[in-house]
């Protein structure tokens, strides 16, 4: 089992990824992350995380008008974020390393 | 609050009127109610209430409830945004403390005021002498103190639904009993404890209503 910590992390790190390629916000996040396979996840999971990034530096934001109602708040990625998400690529290929070589010898 | 924080408080009002669902508004009631207790600054829970307006507008266009928006768990949701911010430093919590009470103290302090020169007026003495008794001093003081213990109670039942299958009406009477009794309390002091009493002047206190919302506002612009 995945714990609530390590899926924190791992979803941080998408969230950067998916910034880096695009200004983008809440919804799109989700449904960008649906689409890679990481299932249902709301916007009420995704929002405290951008916060979170935000209030560290790693992103800023910016309402923007939308076609269809109200503003929405789009993201988008500062020189620390790219930073953070450098490292998460190093970090995350590590980890993926190790637990695949692990599972290799078991086999 | 500063005006920064109230005209961010009028906008999102202004946005929940016309742009959110009876549903969503209900929601944001709860949201809004649990953040209220929180530690998060007046600004900041303006800040996060407009990003949720927001959202869920933006769902319901879309045609999705605010519990697909953002999740069933609005406790946890709301903990989890609480969390994302830095913590308030003790300073800070001493200054947010502070200025709730000094409108508390200002908001009781006019009352008594008004109270005390309508009195002088229909019993024909001096309104520019007034006494004020020991009892009004306690029953003040416990009058602030449970309106702050009321208001975390609300702030932190704000999404507690254990109370929705019980007897409505015993629940209501219960309710009521429990408020008043917090009434009566204060009220006591008032009736029973007359002595001592002390004379202060008509400055003193304009000044006792005054000199709280004075240091309110310092502290806003401090905020």
């Amino acid at each position: 089992m995945i714990s609530s910590q390590m899926l924190k992390g791992v979803l941080e790190g998408s969230i950067l990824a998916i910034i880096q390629q695009k200004e983008v916000y809440g919804y799109e996040i989700s449904q960008t992350l649906k689409g890679y396979g990481f299932g249902e996840i709301s916007e009420g999971t995704i929002y405290p995380l951008l916060l979170r990034l935000e209030k560290n530096g790693c992103l800023t934001s910016v309402y923007s008008e939308s076609k269809q109602g109200p503003k929405r708040k789009y993201y988008l990625l500062t020189e620390k974020g790219k930073q953070e998400l450098e490292e998460f690529q190093i970090n995350f290929q590590e980890m993926v390393k190790a637990v695949f070589d692990l599972l290799e010898i078991k086999k | 609050m500063n005006k920064k924080t109230k005209m961010l408080l009028k906008e999102n009002n202004e946005f929940e009127k016309y742009n959110l669902s009876e549903h969503s508004k209900n929601v944001m009631t709860d949201i809004v109610c649990y953040l209220r207790g929180s530690d998060l600054s007046e600004y900041n829970q303006e800040v996060v209430r407009r990003d949720i307006d927001y959202m869920l507008s933006d769902g319901e266009k879309r045609g999705e409830t605010a519990e697909l928006v953002v999740g069933r768990e609005y406790q946890a949701f709301c903990d989890e945004i609480v969390k994302s911010f830095p913590k308030r430093t003790i300073v800070e919590r001493i200054i947010s403390d502070v200025n709730n009470i000094t409108s508390a103290i200002s908001i009781i302090a006019f009352i008594w005021l008004f109270v005390k020169v309508t009195q002088s007026i229909v019993e024909g003495t001096s309104v520019f002498y007034l006494q004020i008794t020991m009892g009004e001093i306690i029953g003040n003081m416990i009058a602030v103190i449970e309106a702050k213990v009321i208001f975390n109670y609300i702030t932190r039942k704000a999404f507690d639904e254990s109370n929705i299958n019980k007897n409505k009406m015993k629940y209501f009477i219960l309710s009521w009993l429990k408020l008043t009794l917090l009434i009566i309390i204060p009220v006591c002091f008032y009736i029973f404890l007359k002595s001592p009493s002390f004379p202060i002047g008509m400055s003193v206190a304009v000044s006792i209503v005054l000199i709280p919302l004075v240091i309110g506002y310092i502290l806003d612009k401090v905020e």
